[in-house]
């Protein structure tokens, strides 16, 4: 069962671990001015060592486990794990929380830093993916489902760039 | 990213597009966004909800007509 993210007290806990990270998804759409719903926080993560230390130390305080899985494994997302694999999809005491190491369209954290505004909310800085790297991301997943949001999003960039309708 | 570059189906999908639900979101500032998204959330979540409540007591009703039948 889907648990939906708590946007609002999962982004400043990445902050005050200070995870390395950039939003991507459904929710930096709705940074960018996106008008509909989406039930996970879909992040992108740096892979060096220190960050993988601070994401472990705030996934033990979110009591992280893998989505879908039966209850009662003992998981532990400590560094050894989060070394082990890329991408996690999880389910957190503040809500689905998905970790990518990358995404398709060349999205590491890396090459995403060009591509990326901090943008004030809940008190931190936290840092987006800008609306067309994430047009990019959207159409590089090829996925059928996301036809209509890629549209919503060009839709949006028309509407920031002034394009007539 | 030019208006040509956009392909066929998906400047199909951008004619459904409701643009005055962007250009109110555009007045807002991110937590705004942000905030507004956990109210429709909340509300989703409530709506599903009293649709369980409601589909039970329906259940409940049909079960109580079967057996008193």
């Amino acid at each position: 069962m889907m648990t939906p993210a708590n946007f609002i007290q999962l982004l400043p806990l990445l902050c005050r671990w200070q995870v390395r990270f950039v939003l991507i998804g459904g929710g930096a759409a709705i940074v960018h001015g996106l008008a509909r719903t989406t039930y996970d926080v879909d992040v992108v993560y740096d892979r060096a060592a220190d960050n993988l230390e601070k994401l472990a130390a705030a996934l033990k305080e979110l009591s992280a486990y893998p989505r879908g899985a039966p209850p009662g494994l003992p998981f532990h997302f400590d560094l050894r794990t989060l070394k082990a694999g890329l991408n996690f999809t999880l389910t957190t005491t503040l809500g689905d929380l998905d970790l990518l190491a990358e995404v398709p369209g060349n999205g590491t954290w890396q090459s995403l830093q060009e591509h990326v505004t901090a943008i004030q909310i809940y008190g931190c800085d936290v840092p987006v993916v800008s609306l067309r790297k994430l047009i990019d991301l959207k159409v590089a997943a090829g996925r059928p489902k996301d036809f209509e949001v890629v549209a919503q999003l060009r839709t949006l960039l028309a509407e920031q760039t002034g394009e007539a309708d | 990213m030019p208006e040509d570059d956009i392909p066929e189906h998906i400047r199909y999908y951008m004619q459904f597009v409701d643009r005055s639900l962007l250009r109110e979101n555009l007045k807002l500032t991110p937590q705004q966004r942000m905030d507004k998204h956990a109210r429709m959330i909340e509300l989703e979540l409530e709506l599903r909800a009293a649709g369980r409540q409601l589909r039970a007591k329906q259940k409940q009703a049909t079960d109580g007509n079967i057996s008193s039948g």
